[in-house]
């Protein structure tokens, strides 16, 4: 997509979203597998705007078949890492192989799962939903958003996969909504600041505020930045980089923005705490920005070397 | 002239004069080394060109885009020929002389700056104005063919060596503020200037105070118009935060490496080293997209204090780094090594301070980006 379409793209995008329905029905009509499967940067403008609108779809299922080499369908559900993991969600070289991952929405209304194993090379298997238990997650997240994915199937069949591009894909994107829940986090603890007023003015004037609302900011430009690169950058690496700092961002902006709004931030009425939970979440998948950041610095002092820079 | 081509051909020619370009260890372990060094690299650049790209023709330059300097002074940092601290004064003082000079001392001055021939310094803070710099007091009064300075300047960088001052005085009343400052450019050797070298924390006479006392400065050397100095200066500061702070990231990124080599098996956390990458690699996005900024013709302003206080947040905890990976050395060691990482480890508590601390950093995200409304 060059910029023009993709511009397009995300205002029909807002616009059917402000019409209402769910997410995954908009990306539907949109076109969105299409799309994506064609250019995978597409990705970039639906889960800003999931994360922005504190949205839930099936989207991570498609960017993930992409990055893994497969084609997306809505019948195609794809089993996640657990979470706190960065591993396939089965392994095992014998015939039947112990599945326990996780899934989005799709997970229960889809025919098929694609399930990569992790093995001495990385393989891949479709299973029939049917074979697997599946069960909705209570967490903190919205309901329904979250699927437990388990059991054990047969491996027959199995190919190979390019997991690291899964992984990579799957980074990128939640890297993009996890900075976007960002900086909708910071809006309202800003507009809050401009309005609540203390001691006879707002209390967007007092320095302790603007200083918290400053480092909101650098967090998620720090986040924008790196996430930039990882989308013209199809590398792991750039791709690791963008989740470790949305995510550590991310826990930035929540705890400076929850003490902005204070008390009204804590009640279950004011959509802060939905951003916030969203966020835990996402930093639970494909690896934390704490596992994250100590595998980097792993990777470097086992090596010795410090990766090469972004060229100018 | 191109990018790619600027940086194939530039390698080649570091490559090519690396006996010349390369410090003599000994003597740039002081000052002196270091600021006489930093001058004989421009000097070769310039002659061969590569300093010349990405000015314009009537300052001496070869045009092209600020990218090519991005580049130059990139190379030099990381293959640690120049340091990037003197370096980058020309980052932020020629652009200035560029857009406020009359044409003519431009075209006279600037050349020497970029060649090396001279040193200039920055004449902003003063002992009761540092983050306040609107309250600034040095007078300048009109005379009779140009102007009369009195007053002091303090933590002005390497004033010792300088040979012109890029002065920001007083010509309005105190009341006037940011209304009644004027720039001036000024030469260093003008009668009724002293210059008495500060001893820093990191032993390192880094910046000066500087003491004017009936100094004459001709009319010519009014930059851009009398009480327009507060713009000049706020015009500056996008310059300390671009190109120069690009050049600083890439001399850090040097130093991790170097460090990773110095430091001990097991003296670094894999998460220490994890998260220093992370700022530093963030630090380098966001000033990237600032350098192409630039290339695209942009006024950079007040976004440019985000990749500042980034690159305040990056060098402090790589510096961080040193006294775990090296503590013996940093605390004792009398060797050549062991003094540069004691001196940058503490240079490096400087970074949240000079050009504006981190403080006064926020308070233009909070004012400008956020629009937060006045902080009172
Ligand atoms: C190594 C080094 C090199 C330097 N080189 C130069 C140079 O070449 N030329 C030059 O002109 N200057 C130079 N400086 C000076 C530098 O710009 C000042 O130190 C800086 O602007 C801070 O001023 P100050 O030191 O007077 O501190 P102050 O302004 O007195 O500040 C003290 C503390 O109070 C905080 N503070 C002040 N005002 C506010 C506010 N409104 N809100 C919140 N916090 C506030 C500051 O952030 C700081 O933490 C250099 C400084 C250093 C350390």
């Amino acid at each position: 997509m060059d910029s023009g379409e993709r511009q397009l793209f995300e205002a029909s995008l807002r616009q059917a979203v402000e019409r209402g329905g769910l997410f995954d029905a908009v990306l539907n009509d949109v076109g969105w597998r299409d799309a994506v499967a064609e250019d995978p940067t597409v990705a970039a403008s639906v889960f800003a705007l999931q994360g922005e609108l504190n949205l839930t779809s099936a989207a991570l299922d498609d960017v993930v078949a992409v990055g893994l080499g497969v084609v997306p369908s809505a019948a195609l559900a794809v089993a996640l890492p657990a979470p706190g993991a960065a591993v396939p969600p089965a392994a095992g070289d014998g015939r039947t192989v112990a599945v326990s991952g996780l899934g989005t929405s799709r997970m229960l209304i889809a025919a098929e799962v694609f399930v990569v194993v992790q093995r001495d090379r990385m393989k891949a298997l479709r299973v029939t939903a049917d074979e697997l238990d599946r069960r909705r997650i209570s967490g903190l997240d919205s309901p329904g958003s979250w699927v437990e994915v388990s059991g054990s199937v047969e491996a027959v069949d199995v190919s190979d996969v390019d997991w690291d591009g899964g992984i990579a894909a799957a980074r990128r994107a939640i890297a993009q909504e996890l900075s976007a829940a960002s900086r909708a986090m910071l809006r309202l603890a800003r507009d809050h600041a401009l309005v609540r007023e203390q001691f006879g003015k707002p209390i967007g004037a007092f320095q302790a505020v603007r200083h918290r609302l400053a480092d909101c900011l650098l967090a998620v430009e720090s986040a924008d930045a790196t996430i930039a690169v990882a989308w013209a950058d199809p590398s792991p690496f750039a791709a690791t980089m963008a989740k470790a700092v949305a995510g550590r961002s991310a826990a930035t902006v929540a705890r400076n923005a929850q003490q902005v709004l204070a008390g009204i931030g804590f009640t279950a009425e004011h959509p802060f705490h939905r951003y916030l939970k969203r966020t835990m979440v996402l930093d639970q998948l494909f690896g934390t920005s704490a596992s994250l950041t100590e595998a980097i610095g792993s990777d470097v002092l086992r090596s010795g070397k410090v990766p090469a820079v972004l060229p100018l | 002239m191109e990018l790619a081509e600027f940086r194939a051909g530039l390698d080649r020619w570091l490559d090519d004069n690396e006996a010349a370009l390369r410090p003599d260890p000994d003597k740039s372990a002081t000052l002196d080394g270091q600021m006489a060094h930093t001058n004989t690299v421009k000097r070769l650049a310039f002659d061969a060109g590569w300093m010349r790209y990405g000015w314009p023709a009537r300052v001496g330059g070869l045009g092209g885009s600020p990218l090519l300097r991005g580049y130059l002074g990139e190379a030099l940092a990381a293959r640690r020929l120049i340091e990037p601290g003197p370096y980058s004064l020309t980052e932020v003082l020629a652009p200035t002389m560029i857009d406020y000079a009359p044409a003519q001392l431009a075209a006279e001055m600037v050349p020497q700056l970029l060649r090396g021939e001279e040193t200039w310094c920055q004449g902003f803070s003063e002992p009761g104005t540092g983050s306040n710099l609107g309250a600034l007091t040095c007078r300048a009064t009109r005379t009779e063919n140009g102007w009369r300075i009195n007053g002091q300047k303090v933590w002005t960088s390497y004033a010792q060596y300088a040979d012109r001052c890029v002065l920001l005085s007083r010509t309005g009343t105190v009341e006037s503020a940011h209304n009644g400052i004027t720039a001036l450019f000024v030469d260093m050797d003008s009668p009724g200037i002293t210059v008495r070298p500060l001893q820093t924390m990191h032993d390192v006479a880094e910046f000066c105070e500087v003491f004017f006392d009936d100094v004459a400065v001709p009319a010519d050397r009014l930059l851009g118009a009398e009480g327009q100095g507060w713009a000049v200066a706020m015009d500056i500061l996008p310059f300390e935060r671009s190109t120069a702070l690009w050049h600083r990231g890439a001399y850090l990124h040097r130093r991790l490496q170097d460090l990773l080599d110095a430091a001990p098996d097991g003296s670094l956390s894999p998460r220490d080293v994890g998260a220093v990458l992370e700022q530093m690699y963030a630090f380098r996005a966001r000033s990237r997209q600032t350098q192409y900024r630039l290339d695209a013709g942009e006024r950079l302003g007040p976004e440019t204090s985000i990749d500042k206080l980034m690159l305040g947040i990056a060098e402090q905890s790589l510096y961080d780094l040193v006294p775990a990976a090296l503590g013996p050395a940093v605390v004792s060691a009398g060797d050549r090594e062991g003094r540069a990482w004691r001196a940058e480890y503490l240079y490096s508590r400087a970074a949240t301070i000079y050009g504006g601390s981190s403080e006064i950093q926020r308070n233009i995200v909070a004012r400008r980006l956020l629009d937060l409304g006045p902080d009172r």
